[in-house]
């Protein structure tokens, strides 16, 4: 069961990662600054950004 | 404009930190997490301000994005000194808690010159964007520092599961801000993705008073499951 859940877990880790990198590349492709809602903190909504 | 479910997350999250304040001034126990405890009171104190701001000033003003981003660097700078006090017990045990103060404040040191740098590179206004990259940074190395303490805690097998589940609770919710993160760099029009962060704000609370309230300090978990047995 924990080898199974670790598989999960470095499936998801990949997904994550890819998912990051390919959102990088993207906003490095159009130009975008990128937005710091990354660092999000509590659960108050995130205010529109000028700068995205 | 924010609707009901913006407003719901935003009190679920709120209630969730106001109980595990309360329940960390209750039990003695937690007096071990204390940091912790002292960010999430932090959230909560700051989710109030946020709100009244909010009220008076409105959503899209300049007020209520400033003081998000700069409370941001201050909470980022509370939930990574968590996170080290977390580390900090952890070594503890093996006697290398020097070691850990020592790495924390070289991080810390090492993370402000990083932000001021960039802010001069950059030549911008240099309280917003010091903030801004402060953040970032520190929030980047907090994850590092989650993912080196559950690494170990999955590696010594450790079977106590309320430091397991609070390092694991930090784990998801870094985690989860990644996908969300990631998910809107490369939708930025689907608007639904705005409710991710704030949802993900809230499961860090929730999950939290969770575990204070429902594991004890000296809950373990079973010796098959460490084992991976059934």
């Amino acid at each position: 069961m924990n080898k199974r859940l670790s598989v999960v877990a470095l499936a998801l880790s990949i997904v994550v990662a890819g998912l990051a990198w390919r959102g990088a590349l993207q906003s490095m492709a159009h130009g975008k600054k990128d937005s710091p809602v990354l660092t999000a903190q509590g659960s108050r909504p995130v205010p529109p950004t000028p700068w995205r | 404009m924010l609707g009901p479910f913006d407003l719901a997350v935003w009190l679920v999250g709120f209630l969730a930190e106001v109980f595990v304040v309360l329940w960390g001034l209750r039990d003695r126990s937690l007096r071990q997490y204390r940091s912790l405890i002292v960010y999430v009171a932090a959230l909560a104190a700051n989710e109030i301000l946020s709100f009244s701001i909010l009220q008076r000033y409105g959503f899209s003003s300049n007020e209520y994005l400033y003081y998000y981003y700069y409370s941001d660097a201050v909470l980022t700078l509370l939930m990574f000194v968590a996170i080290a006090g977390l580390c900090s017990r952890i070594f503890r045990e093996q006697g290398r808690s020097g070691r850990v103060r020592a790495l924390t404040m070289v991080i810390l040191g090492t993370l402000v010159l990083y932000a001021a740098a960039v802010t001069e590179v950059k030549h911008q206004l240099l309280a917003t964007r010091f903030a801004v990259e402060f953040s970032e940074s520190l929030y980047f190395a907090g994850m590092i520092l989650t993912y080196g303490v559950w690494i170990l805690l999955l590696k010594r097998r450790d079977p106590r599961l309320r430091l397991v589940l609070v390092v694991s609770a930090f784990g998801i919710y870094f985690g989860g801000q990644t996908i969300a993160y990631a998910l809107r760099l490369i939708f930025p029009a689907l608007s639904a993705l705005h409710y991710l962060p704030p949802l993900m704000g809230a499961w860090l609370p929730l999950s939290l008073a969770y575990t204070v309230s429902k594991v004890s300090e000296e809950a373990r978990i079973p010796l098959e499951q460490l084992a991976g047995v059934y």
